[in-house]
């Protein structure tokens, strides 16, 4: 009987706790054709695997000074493994090498979503996209009398800080800021060759991040904000920070401290929508849609960065 | 002016890379490429100390466009 909880993860020797959900997919395409004869399929087949493992994380900054915009790859040398802990009858996971693993040593690591709340922390939705060395080896190995890393303690959380957007000389602050969301918008994904049930390579077409901001202010919002036709966005004006909070959960981590989270973009602003519900405060949403500056990526990460 | 940044270049080539120069030149990478810090510094690592001092020397200038052109 193995009874498992998720665990953590780890990529090279960083170890990503932290986690609110750990899901370990096989992801067939299962295909049951119908044909004359019988109403019932004669033949049920897989045709492919593309096995993935998802994550949720609040240690966001462990993960994106990994990961960065573009991802990190997975090889032999920092090979990507999910870890779920098989529990004792205490309920506490087991001591020793008896803990179900997931490894991978060829794929891309990479963040999909960030969100945040006014006053809640930063979660980061990731996710490993595996591949096989033939078509034939299947990309994730099973392992289930391996140790479990040692946790790292998941008190380095981060907020919503200040937002800032415009290019040099025409600066807004965005005020009273209620949810802040990334789309990293990354295409990657792995490809298979000449029928093999599992792919062998992976491309990224495509990296175009879209951020969005939730605030109360109407100001964001017109003459003095961003003007219906919206606005132009460069790195050097546009930052977004997202605040440590103190690791012993009171206040947070001094502006002067370079252990916060600096994002850059560049791009364009448009405002979306006023949307008021009810008696509650309207929001106005404002859409980022990043761009290549011709010379950084169209997000820039910094995972120690003082507020200034 | 062109003989000055000859002269500049010569200098940095001459001089191995410091903690100071690799981190700025780790910094300008992820920035530009959009990795993560791993691939930064095994890109890093792999170039010569001469041209970890250059791109250094840039991004303290805030010439990134001329890191550009070095790094691909």
């Amino acid at each position: 009987m193995g009874l498992h909880n998720a665990f953590a993860v780890k990529y090279g020797s960083t170890v990503v706790s932290g986690l609110t959900q750990l899901d370990a997919q096989t992801n067939p395409n299962v295909e049951a054709e119908s044909s004359a004869g019988t109403p019932y399929p004669q033949f049920a087949v897989i045709t492919e695997q593309k096995p993935r493992v998802m994550f949720q994380t609040k240690q966001v900054a462990a993960l994106l000074g990994v990961t960065g915009l573009a991802g990190a790859a997975i090889d032999g040398t920092n090979g990507f493994t999910a870890y779920f802990a098989n529990l004792a009858a205490s309920g506490l996971p087991a001591s020793g090498s008896v803990h179900r693993s997931y490894a991978c040593n060829r794929g891309l690591l990479l963040p999909r979503r960030l969100t945040c709340q006014s006053r809640g922390n930063v979660q980061v939705d990731a996710e490993a996209l595996v591949y096989s060395s033939d078509g034939a080896a299947h990309p994730l190995t099973i392992a289930d009398n391996v140790a479990l890393p040692s946790v790292v303690q998941n008190n380095v959380q981060h907020t919503i800080g200040q937002v800032a957007i415009g290019i040099t000389g025409t600066v807004i602050t965005i005020p009273c800021l209620q949810n802040l969301s990334i789309d990293f918008g990354s295409g990657a994904e792995t490809i298979g060759c000449g029928s093999d049930l599992y792919d062998t390579h992976l491309q990224l077409p495509r990296i175009a991040p879209i951020i969005t901001l939730t605030g109360i202010d109407a100001a964001v919002f017109g003459a003095s904000g961003v003007p219906p036709v919206g606005m132009p966005l460069a790195h050097a004006a546009t930052k977004l920070f997202l605040r440590k909070r103190a690791t012993n959960g009171i206040g947070f981590v001094a502006n002067g401290t370079a252990e916060h989270i600096k994002l850059t973009a560049n791009g364009l602003a448009v405002v979306t929508s006023h949307t008021g519900q009810g008696t509650a405060r309207a929001e106005v949403n404002i859409q980022i849609t990043t761009s290549w500056d011709g010379t950084n990526a169209p997000l820039t990460i910094d995972t120690a960065s003082a507020i200034s | 002016m062109a003989k000055s940044k000859e002269k500049t270049t010569d200098a940095s080539e001459q001089s191995p890379a410091s903690g100071e120069d690799t981190a700025l030149a780790m910094r300008a990478v992820m920035d530009i490429t959009g990795c993560g810090q791993p691939a930064a510094k095994d890109r890093v690592k792999a170039m010569e100390p001469s041209l970890v001092a250059k791109i250094a020397k840039l991004e303290r200038d805030d010439k990134r466009v001329e890191i550009v052109t070095l790094l691909y």
